[in-house]
């Protein structure tokens, strides 16, 4: 990240984030946010709640892209319908398409537009990384796609990194602004606003001007930010990444790993004989992470009538590889642990060129047992992880 | 890093068990009387232990022990070849009772190492305290970037604070009335009695369900669902239940299929009640799905209950007795037949 961080910058009172909010919608964009779910934190659409954005959500951002179930088409062979096979017509804004289905080709139209508001650079970062397998030149979902293209993503720079966090190990950083239309710096009272892709163009050009005709006291609460308030966000970003880099995680050996893993004899490593020990096999790593991406298709139906659905699914489990025959190629924990670990770090980065990693956290605060991917790296880096 | 563990210059009950636990382990291992021994060692976290095999008697060393010590380890002890020695809280014992009495582990083959239990920590409760009571805003934060253990307290430290928890105060639900602190059954048992926590009556550990079996039926109804709702399928509190061993889960079977991945509200009720129902007469509340849980869903409403049901219905409570029959196994002419559990 250059200089260039810092130039143009917008910048708004942190008690004024529910004015840009309204505006937000009010020029017709959904509004999701962070939302609290019991003890856990997700994505939702905020209605009229004000905005808390809490470290980082318990659940990433993805499932409003690729949510856990979906209905790709569904099917009625009852002989009254008018068309036998439908495909959905619309995508609710938290990302669920409703039961309600349409003829015809998968409507590019059915979304309404929408922002997410309080992203973080890992979960965004990790949007990218999900285009490699969903949006990809030689491949586009288009339920995915379209999801995509109807999103404002507005990340918000992390000041205070926390402990799991090792973001600036997998090639981001607290203010890294990949994936991001837009991104907020928190500078004391305020946050300094940087429009990054022409989407978060479009979104600040359409709802600027509502913003100003609803105050006509005080016409608008966004400002050019002046040095003052950079020189305090430059100081942010350093005292965020000096915080980071204190954090015993934040240089986690990822390049030694990869290419231990990379070798031919990565796979069988005598190291994996060990490693995984603990592993209770649970999906918690891979269903909280923002970057696995695996599913299944199958079929939900009633007597003469179906869907053909798409539902997360975890290298985790044993049923992932179970064939038909009852032969299992991933027979123990072992077996799948090293297939989450070599995917991450080692298929993806020949498919891809980069690693399908971006050191949130979320599997070494969640996992019940602390295994720690950082841990298991720096095992395969050939030092230890203190 | 942080200490878990609580070894400052005193020699407190917790040092005195983990010197305790690394010496059983030395022993053990280099009489080779066991193959492995499971522990636990430092996390990599504040506020986390992390289970430890170890087989190297040198690497004993590595074993720590304090309120950090969340999991329940006898959810390896199926899958185990050879002799294992392991350590067990007043809890884990009796899930190991019941994996030996539904011959999932040879009693000859395990080496039952019994800790005097003073309760557990639990780190919802942490940041509920944190929150409410405490210098940051609830849940908005990862609050706590390094943690020490004294003999009653807490003392964690994060971005601008440091912040003293009495121990007493951030206690799992399972530990506040856990009726059964010192291990029932073991080889060794390290320290002495005097060093558990003081046992609850069973009864105090009711008083929660009791008050919500009160409630009107749509609002148990309505809370149930919101909790069971919230379920991402990821069956942590399955896996990390040591007595949910079967080869292949219900939830896994393909023909027929019981349960679909399918957002269907009545697909996870049906997983969380066949679980619990599968773990009747047999669950001891040792909090693992609880704490496994990564959204935080009460569990502890259900198996509680199923624990409460056991209790009235055949004056049981699981994994006292290594020589009795496993409760649904054994009849009685004066077991209750008017209900089905």
């Amino acid at each position: 990240m250059g200089e260039d961080t810092f130039k143009g910058l917008l910048k708004i009172a942190k008690e004024d984030l529910d004015v840009l909010v309204d505006a937000f919608a009010k020029s017709s964009y959904v509004v999701l946010a962070p939302v609290a779910e019991g003890e856990a934190t997700k994505f939702g659409v905020i209605g009229g709640m004000r905005i808390k954005i809490p470290h980082l959500t318990t659940r990433p951002v993805k499932e409003l892209f690729f949510p856990q179930n979906e209905t790709l088409f569904s099917f009625d062979c009852s002989g009254k319908a008018d068309s036998t096979i439908k495909t959905p017509d619309a995508v609710t804004p938290d990302g669920v398409i409703p039961d309600a289905v349409m003829p015809d080709a998968v409507a590019t139209d059915g979304i309404s537009p929408r922002v997410i508001m309080g992203v973080r650079p890992c979960d965004a970062r990790a949007l990218v990384l999900l285009d490699y397998v969903f949006a990809s030149n030689e491949y586009k979902d288009p339920y995915y796609t379209i999801r995509r293209e109807q999103t404002v993503v507005i990340t918000f720079a992390c000041p205070r990194p926390g402990i799991a966090c090792f973001c600036a190990s997998t090639g981001g950083g607290p203010y890294d602004e990949t994936g991001s239309d837009v991104m907020f710096m928190e500078s004391d009272d305020s946050y300094l606003i940087k429009v990054i892709s022409e989407k978060g163009r479009r979104l600040f050009q359409e709802s600027l001007p509502l913003l100003k005709g609803g105050c006509s006291e005080c016409p608008c609460v966004i400002f050019e930010a002046d040095d003052t308030d950079i020189r305090a966000a430059r100081d942010a970003k350093a005292a965020s990444e000096q915080l980071l880099s204190a954090n015993c995680s934040a240089n986690v050996p990822i390049e030694a790993a990869v290419d231990t893993l990379g070798r031919s004899t990565g796979f069988s490593d005598p190291a994996w004989e060990e490693i995984y020990r603990k592993c209770l096999g649970c999906a918690v790593c891979t269903y909280l992470c923002p970057t696995c991406h695996c599913f299944d298709i199958g079929d939900e139906e009633t007597n003469d009538y179906g869907e053909r659905v798409r539902n997360w699914d975890s290298c985790m489990f044993p049923l992932f590889t179970l064939h038909a025959s009852g032969h299992n190629p991933r027979p123990s924990r072992k077996e799948r642990f090293r297939q989450r670990v070599m995917h991450k770090f080692n298929y993806f980065v020949e498919a891809n060129d980069c690693i399908a990693c971006v050191g949130c956290g979320r599997c070494v605060e969640n996992c019940p047992v602390n295994l720690d991917i950082r841990q298991v790296l720096s095992v395969f880096a050939g030092g230890v992880f203190a | 890093m942080n200490k878990m563990t609580g070894n400052g210059t005193e020699k407190g009950t917790r040092h005195i068990i983990e010197e305790g636990i690394r010496n059983t382990a030395t022993k053990m291992l280099e009489s080779g009387e066991v193959d492995v021994f499971i522990g636990y060692e430092e996390g990599t976290l504040p506020l986390r232990t992390t289970p430890a095999f170890i087989t190297c008697p040198e690497d004993a060393t590595r074993l720590v022990w304090g309120p950090a010590c969340e999991n329940n380890l006898t959810v390896y002890l199926p899958k185990f070849q050879g002799a294992v020695g392991v350590v067990v809280k007043g809890c884990d014992v009796r899930t190991l009772t019941n994996l030996i009495l539904e011959n999932q582990i040879s009693r000859d083959k395990v080496k039952i190492v019994g800790v005097p239990c003073s309760g557990i920590i639990d780190r919802d409760r942490i940041r509920k305290v944190l929150g409410t009571e405490g210098p940051i805003e609830r849940s908005m934060e990862r609050p706590v970037r390094s943690a020490q253990v004294t003999e009653r307290s807490l003392i964690l430290e994060g971005d601008g604070f440091e912040f003293e928890i009495q121990l007493e105060d951030v206690l799992a639900p399972s530990c506040e009335t856990c009726a059964y602190p010192i291990p029932v059954v073991y080889d060794v048992l390290i320290g002495d009695e005097s060093m558990a926590r003081h046992a609850k009556d069973s009864e105090a550990g009711y008083v929660e369900v009791t008050r919500f079996a009160e409630l009107e039926r749509d609002a148990r109804f309505s809370y149930f669902s919101r909790e069971i709702e919230r379920c991402i399928q990821c069956y942590a509190c399955r896996q990390a239940c040591p007595l949910c061993y079967c080869p292949e889960c219900f939830t896994d079977r393909q023909s027929p299929k019981w349960i679909s991945r399918w957002r269907g509200l009545s697909d996870k009720i049906l997983f969380h009640l066949g679980r619990i129902l599968h773990v009747a007469g047999r669950c001891v509340d040792c909090g693992a799905c609880r704490r496994a849980c990564p959204v935080g869903i009460d569990l502890r409403l259900l198996t509680k209950n199923m624990e409460k049901v056991v209790k009235e219905s055949f004056e049981y409570e699981s994994g006292l007795d290594i020589d009795c029959l496993p409760l649904l196994a054994a009849y009685k002419r004066e077991d209750p037949d008017d209900f089905i559990l």
